[in-house]
């Protein structure tokens, strides 16, 4: 039997926790603190009993980094916080992607990680989200609606300054949304983000002031402004894009750009946040492999890496580096198309929902690093309905279910795909759940880089994958913009919920709002698409003199706020 | 060689790269999914009509013939076209990932080939003794070893025991191309070198060295006029084959010392559905696989008097 050693020097782990609970792990206390014994003796290191082991790959990554645990301990307490020094430059490590997807344009996708830092350092949207997942103001200092919640009233942050040095008007917002809202602009995301502003309902009442118009009531207006691609804009710029031109009013300027490999920000002296930023500059470089992103942080080549796979914490911090686990606002659904047999029968997708045992799939899913899910979005909002009664793994009622609709003799077939690190594990936790019970299920394993085009929107029962997003935002993209098709809900009581939400939307009190959504969540809880096994904790990590990263809801690296951080 | 062989070789290559270039056209075309609905992901399926309308402004709905003509001219004028995304031009794009990845593949093969010569000869003229063995014992281990392994274990001692040099290779300066370069210079030597002293065995055997030493010419004399020459041709193809696989080999070392080079783009591009960049960094390793063959030839025919009369 071999066995492998993690450095739990660094206070608790969840890891460790069912590690232990399990006992597939054993203690060992020496001069180094404590240390816990992982037996390694399986050939397959895949998913065994429950808990996501690591892979050859990580597994020689692991054993050379436990190795330098010890030199890098010796350079100091972790936990020694010096006051935050202004001045340096932090080297973050992200993924990145292809370079001919790379683009500095404010209001398009581009490459995970690295483009969506740059949007939200060099740029500044009227709101921008908390790490608790609420809204604060960002180049606003208000936005309020009149009483149905249609016409939104804006007041700017007076003086701020762009980094070409002219100040930020009203004018600057409406330019930034007609541009957005141009259909021949084709900024979907973007778009998407604010679809119900009328945009011909945008008015400049004052230097400093607008008014907005809806095309529906949306009570949620100041989060749809606070989404990542709204980025407000000069008055007039449009692409190409460049370095040059590449004008925001964000804490940094854009300095140098290698498209799909680093981007290099300096400091803006005159950003509006008092004090902010309290680096001098960021230097973003993007490093495709996970191992390759660990190794350059603990031989600190870089000060924080975001995308820290599960597997490779207990190394992270048995190198003496922080990991900074975001609470679980990302998801992965199960998604049925309620508009496709056997799926069209809610007796059907009720018992496919008993049919996964959720406590299970956060751990061979996400090696522990989750929440369990109960069908239900937007878990940190104030919206989220936290009454309704958690599902759990049931496969007497399921099978009940399923013989009443007629349907006990079908094979159900479960469409997934490495498009997503846990959609392999999370089929083959729902896969025993559905065996044990009795029911035939095939897992059905489709291409990874297809999976988009091919398999999601087409399959009848697959995954998707979602960030986190307030109660209204998720409802809209969910069922009503371009992601509507992953469920297809549209039967009678999607159209009652959808009028129950609408209605929330427009409603300014509290607590109607939450007693409408409350409705509209128990009625998709039980009828609708999505199996919402857990949330996830996602990582990254940074060494010990990095301060200012906190965890936050939406990843990664704290939303990327790096006017926070300090090195 | 005469010039009508010299051309007649070169038409050759050209001829082969024409064919390359249509199946690798061809090939990367058929790949399941394309640009417009990898653009549009989840949105593609959402509205085909949108779909449809990006394709016919990419171009994509054009007749194969059309758009192959179209990326061959491209190419030969050295334009190969404009990222769908970011609209910049896709040689601007890949110039710096060329620039890097030939300057670690030139360092390599410069590093190999004497050491590969030094090391096959070294061990052949001392055959069966310890140093000998040693080289053998050596060269096999670190053929039979994934690079990878190779590389995080350079990793773990260089940039962790013993912290003397970068373990991630984020820019290129000196210090950073160090162990990516032994990696690949260790995984590629034990081929060549063990062809060089298979041919130097073989040459001291033959009756013409045979006459050398009965003649009493001194052993360098031996060695340098009769024995090199003749061992080195075999070694010249199998230098060839490596350096013509080296683009291929380079993505897993860049990969994993995070290098921006081309293998880790040639990746992103594929994953990216970016056929413009996927065929033209495929014709690229197939143009470098082709041009390693021809010189190789070429210098065979140079060194080889029977072939040049022909």
């Amino acid at each position: 039997m071999s066995s492998h050693t993690f450095d739990l020097t660094l206070g608790s782990l969840d890891i460790y926790d069912y590690l232990m609970h399990d006992r597939r792990a054993d203690l060992k206390r020496d001069s180094w603190g404590i240390h816990m014994v992982l037996d390694e003796s399986s050939e397959n290191n895949y998913v065994r009993d429950g808990i996501l082991l690591p892979s050859r790959r990580d597994f020689l990554g692991l054993t050379g980094a436990t190795l330098v645990g010890a030199t890098l301990l010796a350079t100091g307490p972790a936990h020694a916080h010096p006051a935050a020094k202004r001045g340096g430059t932090l080297r973050v490590g992200v993924p990145g992607g292809p370079a001919a997807s790379d683009t500095l344009d404010p209001h398009l996708e581009s490459v995970a990680g690295l483009g969506q830092a740059y949007r939200q350092n060099v740029y500044s949207k009227l709101t921008d989200m908390r790490p608790d997942g609420t809204f604060e103001d960002q180049l606003a200092s208000s936005i309020t609606p009149n009483k149905d919640a249609t016409v939104w009233r804006i007041n700017l942050r007076k003086g701020v300054k762009f980094h070409d040095g002219t100040e930020l008007t009203a004018d600057d917002v409406i330019y930034t949304f007609r541009r957005i809202l141009d259909p021949a602009n084709r900024l979907k995301q973007a778009s998407g983000n604010i679809d119900m502003v009328d945009p011909t309902g945008i008015t400049k009442t004052g230097k400093y002031s607008l008014t907005v118009r809806l095309l529906k009531p949306w009570s949620d207006f100041r989060a749809a402004v606070g989404q990542r691609y709204v980025n407000i804009i000069k008055r007039g710029a449009d692409g190409p894009w460049t370095v040059a031109n590449s004008n925001g009013t964000g804490p940094f300027k854009l300095q140098a750009w290698t498209p799909g490999a680093e981007y290099r920000l300096v400091a803006h002296s005159a950003y509006f946040e008092a004090g902010k930023p309290i680096l001098a500059g960021v230097r973003m470089i993007a490093i495709p492999d996970a191992v390759a992103r660990v190794n350059a942080l603990i031989s600190k080549q870089v000060d924080a890496i975001s995308d820290l796979p599960v597997t490779q914490a207990p190394q992270v911090r048995s190198a003496g580096a922080k990991v900074v686990v975001n609470p679980g606002g990302s998801w992965t659904p199960l998604v049925m198309n309620t508009t496709k047999a056997p799926y069209t029968d809610a007796r059907v997708r009720e018992a496919m929902k008993l049919l996964i045992d959720r406590e299970k799939a956060v751990k061979v899913a996400l090696g522990g690093f989750g929440t369990v899910g109960n069908d239900l979005f937007a878990r940190y909002d104030e919206l989220y309905d936290a009454s309704i009664p958690q599902r759990t793994y049931d496969p007497v009622k399921a099978k009940q279910l399923l013989s009443a609709a007629g349907q006990l003799g079908t094979t159900f077939e479960l469409a997934t795909s490495e498009a997503e690190s846990d959609f392999v594990p999370l089929a083959l936790v729902f896969e025993e759940g559905a065996k044990k019970a009795g029911v035939k299920l095939s897992v059905r394993k489709d291409p990874a880089d297809t999976f988009w085009d091919k398999t999601w929107g087409v399959a009848p029962f697959t995954f998707s994958s979602w960030g986190y997003r307030g109660f209204f935002t998720q409802w809209q993209q969910s069922f009503t913009a371009y992601n509507k098709e992953e469920t297809n809900w549209v039967n009678d009581k999607a159209t009652k919920a959808a009028r129950l939400v609408s209605q929330a939307a427009a409603t300014g009190d509290l607590a109607k709002r939450k007693e409408l959504a409350a409705k509209a969540q128990l009625l998709h809880w039980e009828d609708g698409g999505y199996i919402i096994p857990y949330f996830k904790k996602k990582l990254d990590a940074v060494l010990p003199n990095v301060k200012g990263c906190e965890p936050h809801v939406f990843p990664a690296l704290s939303w990327y706020r790096f006017k926070n951080f300090s090195v | 060689m005469t010039a009508s062989s010299f051309f007649r070789r070169v038409g050759e290559t050209l001829a082969t790269l024409v064919v390359a270039s249509i199946v690798v056209y061809v090939l990367v075309d058929l790949l399941p999914g394309d640009a417009a609905s990898v653009y549009l992901g989840r949105d593609g399926v959402a509205d085909p009509a949108s779909l449809e309308r990006l394709r016919t402004e990419f171009g994509l709905n054009r007749p194969v013939i059309t758009r192959y003509l179209d990326w061959v001219l491209g190419v030969v004028k050295g334009d190969l076209g404009r990222s769908f995304v970011s609209e910049a031009p896709v040689t601007d794009l890949l110039a710096p990932r060329i620039n890097s990845t030939l300057i670690l593949l030139g360092m390599a093969l410069a590093i190999m080939l004497p050491l590969s010569v030094i090391a096959g000869v070294g061990s052949a003229i001392r055959r069966g003794s310890s140093i000998d063995v040693a080289i053998q014992i050596f060269t096999l281990t670190v053929a039979s070893m994934p690079s990878f392994v190779l590389g995080i274990g350079f990793v773990v001692v260089f940039a962790f025991l013993w912290p003397v040099l970068p373990a991630v290779s984020i820019t290129l300066t000196p210090s950073s191309v160090v162990l990516p370069l032994t990696v690949m210079v260790l995984g590629w030597m034990p081929f060549p070198t063990r062809m060089i002293r298979a041919g130097v065995i073989d040459a001291m055997r033959s009756p013409y060295v045979e006459m050398a030493i009965l003649k009493g010419l001194p052993r360098r004399r031996q060695m340098v006029k009769h024995v090199l020459p003749n061992a080195i041709v075999p070694a010249i193809h199998a230098f060839a084959l490596t350096a013509a696989s080296m683009p291929a080999g380079v993505v897993v070392v860049e990969y994993l010392f995070g290098f921006q080079g081309v293998g880790v783009m040639l990746i992103d591009s594929v994953r990216a559905r970016d056929t413009p960049t996927v065929q033209s960094l495929t014709l690229l390793l197939v143009a470098f696989y082709l041009l390693a063959n021809a010189v190789s030839d070429f210098i065979t025919t140079l060194l080889t008097p029977r072939l040049r009369v022909r």
